[in-house]
């Protein structure tokens, strides 16, 4: 395949001589450009898992129905896809079959009726063992899983869920975790998708839905490299101080990064300690490692950030880089979404509001752009949700924002129709 | 002919020809008695195993000047390679495994590992098996209906799988084989375990039983 690009784009363009300093540098990676044509993407293995408990009943099933009804419509006869259903019992309703007879297929959703309480764990597993039966390591195997209420049968300690899924994910199937409504755990949901390598998302109206379903169809149908992570080398005496991104960790230390898919860079941002130096000098080397989908092999690249070393009385020729200001506070953005969260949680909603507040603040007085303009109403309207709405709603919103802005993404992604 | 345990004691480094003579010598213990793939049976010659050296799955032998070594984790890999083929595995399906594993880790899959053939055959069904198993023993698992049973036992890797569902709360977890050795003394074989194929590996399941029942005895007599 064609490389992705590695940039590392540090704050200023150099530093002063003789003097340590603290500098943020951007590591961008961007996919490369191709053409991809939608019949020469790997086979799709999914399995979908649906929570039909009582809470379901109504818009949320309708809405849920129609959304898998979508995604059936969209798959090539070469994917897959499995049907689960949980409520206190697990059923599965179309055990994994290729994508053919979609008349037949989508007959059987039309007949879903929600029953009563939700074994969430459960239903998880029959939904991997259905994609399990074909796992095939040049597919995408994905676990969609939907529900709206807490895990009340079987398995309900969140930590052994996110473990399992965990597992799972490292024989090849991810998971991902859509909540629908206000009484599901956002918690839970988050960790499952997070330990699964997948999309977190929250779905506040069930029309969202089918809309959701599109990003996350779309997300793999374009993905080009998984099982992504980076490496970071800091050289000469520089030692990270901290990684700005909210994101989980191999053993190795290496950061574990979404999916690589077409034309969606990856943005970490790293805050570096460097030492007084005198001359230029190479302060970071970055590996970059994934998995390629297309022939199933394992590459690498690598790429180093030297910088220059100016007297001090020069420095003001090196402005701030508007680039990388820009991902510090998005990536400022989703932590201030922490925060709240963690006020919230402490009952204070005052202190919520004012660290949004705060953070919409700063992003004002920031050089306007399109993703900084979309974030500051992204910020205010939260706020307000905080502030004036139902707050077990705005948790659960502010959560998965945070999801999106940590992995490089809109805050409201899936909620608008995906860049064609 | 020196067993793979006093072999591994002596650091051996063969050249290719000897090398392949200690495997053909070796091999009929590892092969499985009813082969799935008959070709597997006949001897490793120079050629194959340069053969499975450029496939990978046989790491490249040791240099000593311009001679090539082979070493005791290249006898396991050989004889684990023969073994799987034996039994309709594919070159390329071994590929992952073989240079990843330890020694010891070859070992068992030489000796009996029932798990590595699950996880080989199938990693994401072995993990959520593990994963009911333990559920199941919780006695939380709920129930599922009889089509599922029904569309599980449709495909031979989820066999093992559907002994652990059609559980209610209940604790009916699996279907198990009851044979009686004596009167006074039954074995239990539950229907998704693995059967020892090759000679070496019912030998050794045999002392693995011998030796449980030694302890369960001398516990005995003591209390006597």
């Amino acid at each position: 395949m064609k490389m992705p690009m590695i940039s590392l784009i540090p704050m200023h363009g150099a530093i002063a001589q003789g003097r340590s300093v603290t500098l943020d540098v951007l590591i961008k990676i961007e996919p490369p450009l191709v053409e991809l044509d939608n019949n020469a993407r790997p086979p799709l293995n999914l399995g979908f898992v649906l929570d039909k408990s009582g809470s379901m009943h109504g818009n949320k099933l309708d809405y849920a129905k129609q959304a898998i009804a979508y995604a059936i419509e969209q798959l090539l006869p070469s994917d897959r896809l499995s049907l689960t259903l949980f409520d206190t019992q697990v059923e599965t309703k179309i055990p994994s079959t290729l994508a053919t007879d979609k008349q037949r297929l989508l007959e059987t959703i039309k007949l879903i009726r929600s029953g009563s309480s939700t074994a969430l764990h459960d239903g998880w597993v029959q939904g991997g063992i259905q994609v399990g039966q074909y796992l095939n390591n040049d597919h995408l195997n994905r676990v969609i899983l939907l529900s709206d209420g807490l895990a009340n049968v079987g398995e309900t300690n969140p930590d052994v869920i996110a473990s399992d899924v965990h597992g799972l994910m490292k024989t090849g199937i991810s998971t991902s975790a859509l909540g629908v409504g206000r009484d599901y755990d956002e918690d839970l949901l988050e960790a499952i998708a997070r330990s699964g390598d997948g999309n977190f998302f929250h779905i506040a109206s069930p029309e969202d839905l089918p809309q959701i379903f599109e990003t996350e169809l779309q997300g793999l149908a374009t993905t080009i490299g998984r099982s992504v992570t980076l490496k970071l080398d800091p050289q000469a005496g520089t030692t990270v101080k901290e990684v700005l991104n909210d994101l989980e960790r191999e053993e190795s230390g290496a950061i574990k990064l979404p999916n690589l898919t077409v034309a969606n860079p990856l943005k970490v941002v790293v805050r570096l300690r460097v030492p007084a130096c005198d001359g230029a000098t190479d302060v970071l080397e970055v590996a970059l490692q994934w998995e390629d989908t297309e022939h199933g092999e394992t590459l690498a690249q690598t790429a180093t950030l030297q910088l220059q070393v100016v007297n001090p009385e020069q420095l003001s020729d090196f402005p701030a880089n508007p680039e990388v200001q820009e991902q510090v506070a998005l990536l400022m953005a989703a932590r201030a979404r922490q925060e709240a969260i963690d006020r919230l949680d402490q009952g204070d909603v005052t202190g919520a509001v004012q660290f949004l507040n705060d953070s919409a603040r700063t992003l004002e007085a920031m050089p306007a752009s399109a993703p900084l303009m979309e974030e500051l109403s992204n910020l205010k309207d939260l706020a307000e949700d905080f502030e004036t709405g139902d707050r077990q709603m705005s948790r659960k919103r502010a959560m998965a924002e945070k999801y999106h802005l940590n992995r490089s993404r809109s805050a409201q992604y899936g909620k608008k129709r995906p860049k064609e | 002919m020196d067993t793979l345990v006093e072999l591994s004691q002596i650091n051996p480094s063969w050249d290719i020809d000897t090398f392949v003579q200690v495997t053909n010598e070796l091999l009929p213990q590892y092969l499985a008695e009813n082969p799935v793939n008959e070709r597997s049976e006949s001897d490793v010659n120079p050629r194959l195993v340069r053969f499975y050296t450029t496939k990978g799955v046989l790491d490249k032998p040791e240099k000593d000047g311009r001679e090539a070594r082979y070493l005791y984790r290249h006898l396991l890999q050989l004889l684990l390679i023969r073994r799987l083929l034996s039994e309709g595995y594919s070159i390329a399906s071994m590929q992952p495994i073989m240079g990843n594993k330890r020694n010891a880790e070859l070992e068992g899959l030489l000796q009996g590992g029932v798990q590595i053939k699950a996880e080989m055959r199938n990693p994401a069904i072995a993990f959520l098996s593990q994963v009911k198993a333990r559920q199941g023993n919780k006695m939380s698992f709920p129930k599922t209906k009889p089509q599922d049973l029904h569309y599980a036992s449709e495909y031979g890797q989820s066999k093992e799988l559907s002994q652990a569902e059609g559980q209610t709360d209940r604790v009916t977890v699996s279907h198990w084989r009851r044979v009686e050795i004596l009167p006074g003394l039954e074995l239990n074989i539950r229907e998704d375990f693995m059967p020892p194929v090759t000679p070496q590996e019912l030998a050794n399941l045999s002392q693995l039983i011998s030796r449980k029942l030694q302890a369960i005895f001398q516990f005995r007599q003591v209390l006597k």
